[in-house]
């Protein structure tokens, strides 16, 4: 069933570009082999996941069905991906990442499928671009474009000279991939539900997929106001949605015979919070420089409280009612409202030289200690960019740093083009920091990379 | 006999105040001649670009752009289609007269257009010969021009025309050398010269042709210094002057959409 739906896609995506007048079809994508090679630790235990090596082969591909002037089009993205390692679930997955019809006219253009939107001006970290859940198995070992998740939306475009509001309706609600419970590139603080499973007694019933029904309230809508004016680019950006990320609470089954028949009378659900976000974002150049800022308020949204080992300490029968209402009553998580903001400069001297610089700030609003996550995080990116040989050879460099915990990663490589159309890469990501840090827990994930890719 | 004798004076009275009408001509007039003559309300040009690097290795692009006069400068959207790892790029000009034009670029990947700063127009354009810069439309207005001489080239007699950016023009170059044909206008050969004053670039038009009866260069060839064998050839494949190219084009959302 889930491949049927896709393969029906593709089959009218063919069908109705084969009989649209002047359509011309274009199949576009690249093949992709990467093979990572984890580094070797002092400390590493002997028990160690090897599976972490990979050998990850990715089919990349894009169908378009468009009229000459590109005001009708039918656009499929599909990625196909094959681990003989066995890093993935089923070894062989595929993935329809959009797929969408669109009709255009110059005051006013309308699409509608499964589609990835890129919103806000920043690079890389966009506090407005809420639109997409993204692909975490991997942390971010895999590019941002690569980690996007295509929505199911309708999206209305009003246009006006340098100006562009843009309204989109997202019915289906689709939430992140996070890593496995066993997997390396699980961050600490994750709560999901297979991490909770064994941690609750047996009468704590642990629902799973409980995310919010496709009816009309449960709609996440979103808004978007772009132009120039003067030499400044701007977006401001309303999102009212579900946060991506599910959060937990235990709830009583207000019903005494459940019990006495064998049932459980708490719940534990994962549940997809509602929340607003207001943002905006800029850029413009100056000479060699482009400034760029992007910023978002949200309105309150669930946060867990770290999880208390002792409500789990009273084991016995005798203390089972204690235990449940202590359950029951337990505060799990509380709502905060919060803001992040990006705040860079890029640098370009020829093609022989490009910097970006950005510092992004999160903050969590009327913070309390207990909290799983900081109140305040602080990061500083960088990318080094230098194209040589007629920009054949590129030589990159990318990294962040943790201002407040110090933790870091870093990810240079080199890649060649070895003819227009075949490219090689070799690279290394590391990570460091300390424990209980974003990607100071992540530090045995270390690894060197070969990438050989092929467009076509 | 009288009459042939009235026929020269004419004839010679002609020649000499068209003469002098050219040798009125200042450094300005030759430049904007040059640079508008194949000036149209709009250009939708299909262009190969073959780059060969010193090594001798070769690579082939193909682009479309369309461009589009406005009474406050012209705007130029640039999409590649050729070889496939660049299918889709894009680049959206906005050239402003006595201003600095606005830039975005569009990779398909980012799925977002990104501004480029002014000061991008000295980056290799795909690698090849070409800045960022010289995919623009050159603005006469721009700049302070200067008659140096006149010299023949390839047997046609030539104005000879430097051309300094104006204060606040951001520019790749401290000054350009022009060889512009006498009675056409054309330009038959750029000098690029950088901010030291050292050549950079030389630029040779291999071929003009008339197209609805409109002097335009249909393939040219531009030689780094310092670089070898390296070149880069601009082949014009189609060009169409005057078609109707719609105001969308010059969007972001246009650029974007890929």
């Amino acid at each position: 069933m889930r491949i049927a739906r896709p393969l029906v896609c593709l089959l009218l995506l063919i069908v109705l570009s084969a009989s649209a007048a002047h359509a011309e079809i274009k199949l576009n994508g690249t093949v992709s082999n990467q093979m990572r090679l984890r580094l070797l630790q002092n400390d590493m235990p002997e028990d160690y996941d090897w599976d972490f090596t990979m050998l990850l082969s990715k089919i990349d591909v894009i169908l378009r069905a468009q009229d000459d002037e590109r005001t009708a089009r039918l656009f499929a993205n599909i990625d196909f991906r094959h681990d003989p390692t066995g890093v993935f679930e089923n070894d062989f997955e595929w993935r329809l990442r959009e797929v969408y019809a669109g009709y255009y006219q110059p005051y006013y253009s309308v699409e509608i499928g499964k589609r990835i939107y890129a919103w806000g001006l920043a690079d890389e970290f966009n506090p407005t671009d809420l639109l997409n859940p993204e692909d975490y198995r991997w942390f971010i070992s895999v590019d941002k474009t690569d980690r996007k998740i295509g929505v199911y939306s309708a999206n209305l475009a009003l246009n006006y000279e340098n100006f562009n509001l843009q309204g989109v309706v997202i019915p289906v609600f689709e939430p992140v991939l996070l890593p496995e419970q066993d997997s390396d590139w699980r961050p600490w603080q994750l709560v999901t539900l297979d991490s909770l499973v064994g941690a609750f007694p047996d009468y704590v019933d642990l629902q799973e997929d409980t995310r919010p029904e496709m009816t009309a309230n449960n709609a996440e809508v979103a808004a978007k106001l772009a132009g120039t004016v003067a030499t400044v680019d701007f977006q401001l950006v309303y999102f009212n949605g579900f946060d991506d990320q599910p959060t937990f609470d235990i709830n009583i089954i207000p019903d005494p015979n459940v019990v006495m028949e064998g049932g459980k009378p708490l719940v534990l659900r994962e549940e997809y919070q509602r929340y607003a976000a207001y943002g905006g974002s800029f850029a413009f150049t100056v000479d060699k420089f482009s400034l760029r800022g992007e910023g978002a308020y949200y309105t309150p949204r669930y946060y867990m409280y770290e999880f208390d080992d002792s409500l789990m300490q009273v084991g016995n029968l005798f203390a089972a009612f204690d235990l449940m209402t202590g359950l029951a009553d337990h505060t799990w998580r509380v709502r905060k409202p919060s803001w992040s903001a990006v705040g860079g400069v890029d640098y370009r001297s020829g093609s022989e030289l490009y910097v970006n610089m950005q510092y992004v700030h999160t903050q969590i609003l009327d913070y309390e200690e207990d909290l799983l996550y900081e109140e305040n995080e602080g990061m500083v990116t960088l990318k080094v960019q230098s194209l040589l040989l007629d920009e054949d050879l590129d030589l990159s460099f990318q990294g962040a740093a943790n201002v407040w915990h110090g933790d870091w990663y870093i990810k240079p490589y080199v890649r060649y083009k070895l003819t227009v159309d075949l490219a090689a890469e070799v690279g290394i990501q590391l990570y460091g920091g300390d424990e209980k840090t974003t990607f100071g827990d992540m530090d045995d994930n270390d690894f060197v990379y070969t990438l050989v890719e092929y467009a076509f | 006999m009288k009459s042939r004798i009235l026929l020269l004076i004419a004839i010679v009275t002609i020649l000499a105040f068209a003469a002098m009408a050219w040798a009125e001509l200042s450094a300005f007039d030759i430049a904007k001649k040059s640079l508008e003559l194949d000036k149209a309300a709009t250009k939708t040009t299909l262009y190969q670009m073959t780059v060969i690097n010193k090594r001798g290795k070769t690579k082939v692009y193909k682009f479309k752009v369309w461009e589009k006069d406005y009474p406050d400068g012209a705007k130029k959207l640039v999409r590649f289609l050729e070889p496939s790892d660049a299918n889709g790029t894009g680049l959206l000009n906005f050239e402003k007269i006595g201003a600095d034009d606005l830039q975005w670029l569009f990779l398909p990947s980012l799925r977002k257009s990104r501004r480029l700063a002014a000061g991008d127009k000295d980056g290799e354009f795909m690698g090849s010969d070409l800045f960022y810069q010289d995919m623009e439309t050159m603005t006469a207005e721009d700049y302070t021009h200067e008659l140096l001489s006149q010299a023949m080239l390839d047997g046609k007699q030539c104005y000879i025309v430097q051309s300094k950016p104006k204060p606040g023009i951001s520019s790749a170059y401290s000054f350009t050398k022009s060889w512009i044909e006498t009675g056409t206008f054309i330009g038959r050969k750029i000098e690029m010269y950088d901010k030291n004053g050292k050549l950079l670039k030389t630029m040779k038009a291999k071929k003009v042709e008339q197209i609805t009866g409109i002097w335009t260069i249909t393939s040219a060839e531009i030689v780094t210094e310092g670089k070898g064998k390296a070149k880069t050839k601009l082949d014009m494949v189609e060009r169409q002057y005057n078609s109707e190219v719609p105001d969308n084009y010059f969007t972001t959302q246009f650029l974007e959409r890929f």
